[in-house]
This record gives C-alpha cells, structure tokens and sequence, in this order.
C-alpha cells in the first residue's frame, strides 16, 4: 500500500509538471471538450424527447403532478448532490475535519425533515405551484414580500455559486478556459430546461444520480485502493490534529448550523416545493425519505477525498478543488472522465432545477400576480407556458453576467444566504401545522432572523449564521404568534381552478375538534411514512 | 411596486379568454424591471462578500520582482478555525515549490504559488518556501512567515452546539407532532362511521396506497 | 480527545457501501414502476 503512494507521487509530480498553473490537469482540454460536446447533447435530447409530454403549463411546471416513486427519489439525490458536495463537501472535511464531513451530511436531514412536510403541501395545495404562492395565501403580503426576496436571493446565489462552480471545476479538471466552462454548462441546462420543463429536469435528474452514485463509489474505491484509512488516519492524527479532533470549536459550531442551513434551504425553496407537487399523491414522503438516506453518505465519502489528500502527498493550493483533484489523480485519463461526467451530472442536475423552480416563481408570483393587478384578467395557460421561457432564459442570462467576472470563494457566496433561508424554517413550518400562525409573526421572524443572522456571519462567521438566523427567527415568530394570534382556514390553501375541489375539500377538513395547540391536520388515508 | 393576490381569493381561470395583450407585455416588462432590480442588489451584495473576503481570493501574486521569493503576507494573523492560505511570488524558473514548517518538515509540495494549512491546534507556526529548479536545486529561498492559531473558546461553542440543537429539537417535535395530529384527525371520521363518504375520501386522498 | 479509527473506517466503508445500494435501489423503483406503467 506504502509503495503504491509513493509511485502515486511520482506520478503526480510528473503530472503536475507538465500543467503551468497551480492545479494538475490530467484531462486534455480535447476530451474536455469532447465530453462536454457529448453530454450537453445527451441531455439537450433527452430534454426535448421528455418535453414532448409537457403540452400543458401544469406538464411544464410541474411535471403533470404524476411522477412515481423511481424518479421522484432521483430528483430528490440529483438535485441535493450539487456540485458543491463534489467541491465544497472535501473543503470542508479539509477545514473543519471528519466534524465538517459529518456536518456536510445531516444536510440530508433537511430531505426526512421535508419528507412529511411534503404529503402536506401536496394536500392542502393540490393545485399549487410555488412555494411563494402558499406563503402568499398564508401570509399575504406581508409575509410574501420577503419570503419572495429571501427566495430569489438564494436561488440566484445557488445558481451563480452553481455556474461558477462549473466554470471552475471544468478549468481545474481540463484546462477549459473558465468563461467557456460557466458559458457552456449554463447554455445546456437553459436549453433542456427551456424545451422540457420540468419533465425534462427530473428525466435528467434519474440519469444523472445513478451517474452520480456510481461514479463516487468507483472514485472512493480507488482512492482506498491507493490508501489504508489507517494511514489517512495516522497522518492527520501527525499533521493536522484537530481534522480528527471531537472537541474542534468552530467545527462543533458549524454541526447545527449546517443542518440549519439545510433544514432552511429545503423548507422554503421552491425547487423542492415544486418537486412536492410534482410527485403523486402519496410518493413525496416517500421519495423524500429515500432520497434524504440516498444522499447521507454521499459528502461522507466525497469528504474523505479531502481528508486522504495529505496522506496521499497531494499538495493542497485551493480547498475547493482538492476533491476532484484527488480523485483526477489517482485514477488516470479514464478516472478523469469518469471525474468530468460526475461532476457535470452534479452541476446539471442542480441548475436545471434552479432555472425550473425559479421561473416558477417569477412567473406564478411576479408576472401573474402584476399581470392580474393591471389588467384583472387571468393569465392562460399558453401565456404562462411563454412566460417560463422568457423568465428561464432571462435567468440564464443574468446568472451568466453575475458568474462571468469570477468573484469569491464558493463558500463565502453560498453562506451569505444561510441566515436567510434559517429564517423561513419557522415560518413555513408554523404556517403548515399552526391555525395560529400570524402574517406579523412570519414577517417578524424572517426580517430579524435574517438581520441578526447576517450580524452574527459577520461578527463571528460563516459557520454560524444560519443558526443564529433560525433561532433568533423561531423565538421571534412564537412569541409574535402569542401576541398577535391568527385564525386561518387551511382550506383556503386549497384554490382550485376547475371541479376536484368539491372531492378534495371534503377530505381537507378544516377543522380542529379537540382544540390541540391550534395545530390542525387533514383527513389522509395513512402509509406514507412508515 | 406590485400586488399579490389576495389571499383567500378564488380564481376563475377560465375567464382568462379576453385577454389585454399590451397590458400583458407591460406586465412583463415590470417583472423584467424587478428583476433587473433584484440583481442589482445581489451584485452589490456579492461585491461586499467579495471584499470582505478578499483575503481568501486572490488570484495570480505575479507582480512581484521575478528573482525574489517572498511570502505575500508574512504575519498571517490570528486563525481561529485552524487554517489558512499561504501565499507567495512566483519565481522565474522554479517547477516546483516546498514549504516548510518549524521543524522543517514539508508542509506543501505543488507548483502552486499557495499552500492551504489546516487542522493546526493552538499555538504559532512558522513557514519557509523554496522554490525548486528543473534540474531539483533550491533556487531560493523565502523569510520567515508566521500564522497564530487560536481556536475558538469550547464553551462558546458548546453553547451555541446547544442551542442549535434545541432549535432542531423544537423543529423536528411541531412536526412531529402536527404529524400525529393529522394521523389522528384520520381515525375520527372513520370510528364516527362517515357511511357514505369513507370509500371517497380514502381514493381522494390515498392514491399512495397503490404503492 | 480524538475520533478512533474503528469511527473513520465505519463511516466511509459504511458510506460507501449505502452510496452502492442507492444505486442499486434507484434502479430497481424504475424498473417497478416501468412494469406498473407508473413512472410519470
């Protein structure tokens, strides 16, 4: 195993060499280039052969509100493995130690968390789209206003942060000039997204987790190939002590706030919301419990990438690229490959999601609801279908100036939205299971919990905003619920545009006959989550 | 700038017929100009972070003189998570840099003009980098640069463990139990015998069943 | 006060093979719901 490592050296040291800039490319910008040519065509295709089904707004959006459990918990693996668990996941097993893996992945617990929330949504919401439109009906204004900036926010910056990544990752694995990268990743998501809505985004999403899951196993494999845990072990217990420390401080800080961020992340976006109404009455639980179990070990094992990087030899210039790296470097021209496609399944999988939910949100809760206050008219079904293209490709464009120039670490990025999505836990929860819950006490929650969690980024760090947001929001919001109580019928929740209503409301009672907390439930036929 | 619907309004969205196509475009044109407002603010937002954390980026420190090799920074600060990013000029030449630790161990080993460091317990670190030349002679040799660690207190930190995970626990128990209530609110009809209604409501809200 | 070996070994074997079996299970619910005609 020792003698492995040390032809490994060398030949890294041979490879690196030859590379002129600070990262050892083992992939030729050719077959860069290649997979890139392939694959955008592989899933630009299969968009268009799974769009042929969305020939309804309801087909485009959400997918037909039909999906079976097989693809429902792909969608939930693919689109939660972004290409941060690739790059970020290592970085932060590097930074905080086997704490950082382990805080990595109870960002799965976000998923068992969403699990029972989505049986709820789907019922109480039967003909919904987004989840600014609950907030809305919830709400109101109040609520919905910064619900609305706080969900834009994060979605531009996850999609930026996604685009970057994909520019960088190419660059790092093949040498592709960055703005080709970030252009070309960015093209071909706009492009199915554009002709298959979100049939083509979740058809995408089965293919691209299976690649996913395979790939890491094949990487991870070879990497134990190369080294004994024991001596990964051994050399971090040598050099850097606190990787393996229980007692690491800012690493048992970043434990909840991680899961925090999470929780956050899934409760309030929309592109889980929007998989929430996709899926088929009674498959959201369990397809988010399945995709939340599928997901753990995911950053475990990509976080072990990082941490074998030192007892690999491997010389680390930049945390965010060390995971690809190790693996690029240990399994050759036809690693390298594998590398590139897994990394671009990741990618694809999570922008293509993010252009779906995100011009749902622009056009159900910016354009309709203009639309309708200037002209009092209902949009159809064919405006709103031309409406998502426009706001699709318009997203596409604006992510594309914003991750052109390069700016910022990955991390630094994507945290800055932590506190604001921590904000929205209790607002959503409280708004789905309280009667009680108050427009006041929403707005409340997410202005100071997003306030007082950026402080908190700020004046101490990264690694604790999202908690600060999410306890300072779920205080704020239970203590403005005592002060300025709510009466809300969940029925009103239940807009429908044609007759199921009349079925569908019988079954969502209402109603609160032993006056439990002000928390009430309807009527469901059981075995969701067993 | 713009109304939500209300929110207990019931829509007819067949009566979207006779719609106003202007208006229609001006609507789009406002939800273009929100946008456009929306990413205003996002860049100015990203240009903080982006200055704020300034000292983690840094691309390329090719500017200084070629023969000199010297750290970018040489008194790092106080690191209080126990990493950071060692930095320093190019050298004309070299393939190859090392750094070195106090007890002159390698700490780094790459062509990269940086060198992340991580996991360091309390205390101070010393580093040296040299830069190796193609025939694997030293072809110089840089001062001294030194980094503090100092983790974070553990009680501090141990608090705020606490505290995230009574926000958890709080989270997961409402539910949980708004589950339980639910599940409950299902038994009620169907022990007070909903004759007529039962075998209806079970195929409207049960399709999961055929699983 | 470290984490032991016997933790890191379980973690990422244990990773690993749950990773596999996802795999593995992803496959199996397509075929399910094909052969049920259930899959959108």
């Amino acid at each position: 195993m020792n003698m492995a490592i040390g032809l490994e050296e060398q030949l890294f040291g041979g490879v690196v060499l030859v590379s002129s800039v600070d990262t050892g490319r083992i992939l030729s910008q050719e077959a860069g280039y290649g997979m890139l040519v392939l694959f955008g065509l592989a899933w630009i295709g299969l968009g268009i052969w799974w769009g042929r089904r969305a020939t309804t707004y309801d087909g485009f959006a959400v997918a037909g509100r039909n999906v079976g459990l097989a693809l429902g918990t792909a969608t939930a693996v693919a689109t939660w493995v972004t290409s941060n668990t690739t790059m970020l996941a290592p970085q932060f097993a590097l930074q905080l130690g086997l704490w950082g893996a382990l805080a990595y992945s109870t960002a799965s617990f976000g998923l068992f968390a969403f699990a029972p929330l989505s049986g709820r949504i789907r019922r109480l919401m039967p003909h919904g789209y987004t989840a600014v439109e609950f907030v809305r009906r919830r709400y109101g204004r109040l609520g919905s206003i910064p619900f609305l900036i706080i969900s834009l926010f994060y979605a531009m910056t996850w999609l930026i942060s996604m685009a970057m990544a994909g520019g960088k990752l190419l660059n790092a694995l093949s040498g592709i000039p960055y703005e080709v990268g970030m252009t070309v990743v960015l093209v071909v998501c706009v492009l199915y997204t554009l002709f298959g809505g979100m049939y083509a985004v979740i058809g995408t999403d089965f293919v691209q987790s299976i690649i996913i899951l395979i790939g890491l196993v094949v990487v991870a494999i070879a990497v134990i190939a190369h080294v004994d845990v024991a001596d990964v072990h051994q050399q971090l217990q040598a050099d850097r002590p606190m990787l393996l420390s229980i007692l690491f401080p800012a690493a048992l800080m970043a434990l909840f706030n991680n899961m925090l961020f999470g929780f956050g992340e899934i409760f309030h976006s929309n592109v889980w919301w929007s998989r929430a109404f996709a899926m088929r009455e009674g498959v959201g639980p369990k397809a988010y419990l399945l995709g939340g179990l599928l997901w753990l070990p995911v950053p475990i094992v990509a976080g072990f990438l990082g941490l074998a990087a030192p007892a690999l030899g491997i010389g680390v210039s930049q945390p965010d690229t060390v995971g690809p790296m190790v693996a690029a470097t240990l399994l050759g021209t036809g690693g390298a490959l594998l590398v590139f496609v897994v990394v671009f399944c990741s990618l694809a999988s999570s922008i293509d999601s993010l252009l779906a939910a995100t011009s749902d949100l622009v056009v159900n809760d910016i354009a309709e609801p203009i639309a309708e206050q200037m002209t009092s008219v209902q949009a159809t079904d064919a405006t709103k279908r031309r409406w998502s293209l426009f706001a699709i490709i318009g997203l596409g464009v604006i992510t594309w100036c914003a991750a052109y120039p390069n700016i910022g670490t990955l991390a630094t990025v994507l945290f800055f939205a932590g506190p604001m999505v921590g904000s929205c836990i209790w607002p959503i929860i409280g708004g789905l299971y309280f009667r009680r819950s108050s427009p006041i006490a929403a707005c409340a929650a997410m202005v100071a919990g997003t306030s007082l969690g950026l402080v908190a980024y700020f004046a101490i760090g990264w690694f604790v905003a999202s908690l600060v947001g999410a306890a300072v929001s779920g205080v704020v919001f239970l203590i403005a619920m005592v002060l300025y109580p709510d009466d809300f019928d969940f029925n009103l929740l239940s807009d429908s545009p044609d007759a199921p209503i009349a079925v569908q409301s019988e079954g969502v009672a209402p109603i609160d006959p032993d006056g439990r907390g002000g928390m009430v439930g309807d009527i469901r036929g059981g075995g969701e989550t067993r | 700038m713009w109304k939500f619907g209300q929110p207990s309004g019931r829509r007819n969205r067949r009566g979207a017929a006779e719609r106003n196509g202007s208006a229609m475009r001006r609507a789009v044109a406002a939800a273009l100009c929100f946008l456009g407002s929306f990413l205003g603010m996002l860049c100015s937002l990203g240009f903080a972070t982006a200055v704020f954390s300034s000292s983690a980026i840094a691309d390329g420190p090719e500017t200084a003189s070629p023969d000199k090799l010297s750290f970018v920074e040489t008194e790092l600060g106080e690191s209080r998570e126990g990493y950071f990013t060692l930095e320093w000029s190019a050298v004309d030449g070299a393939v190859l840099y090392r750094v070195r630790d106090d007890a002159n161990e390698i700490a780094y080993e790459g062509v990269a003009t940086k060198s992340f460091q991580s996991g360091l317990s309390d205390g101070s670190y010393r580093y040296r980098v040299e830069a190796i030349g193609e025939d694997g002679q030293t072809i110089a040799t840089s001062g001294e640069a030194i980094a503090t660690v100092k983790h974070w207190g553990l009680a501090p930190s141990l608090t705020l463990f606490a505290i995230g995970a009574v926000v958890v626990a709080g989270i997961v128990f409402v539910i949980l139990r708004g589950r339980t209530i639910e599940l409950q609110q299902l038994q009620l009809p169907q022990a007070a015998g909903h004759s007529g209604d039962v075998s209806k409501l079970e195929s409207a809200v049960d399709p999961g069943r055929n699983e | 006060m470290m984490f032991p070996l016997w933790f890191l070994e379980l973690i990422v074997v244990g990773g690993l093979i749950l990773c596999g079996l996802g795999a593995a299970a992803l496959i199996v619910f397509w075929i399910l719901d094909f052969k049920e005609k259930r899959i959108w």
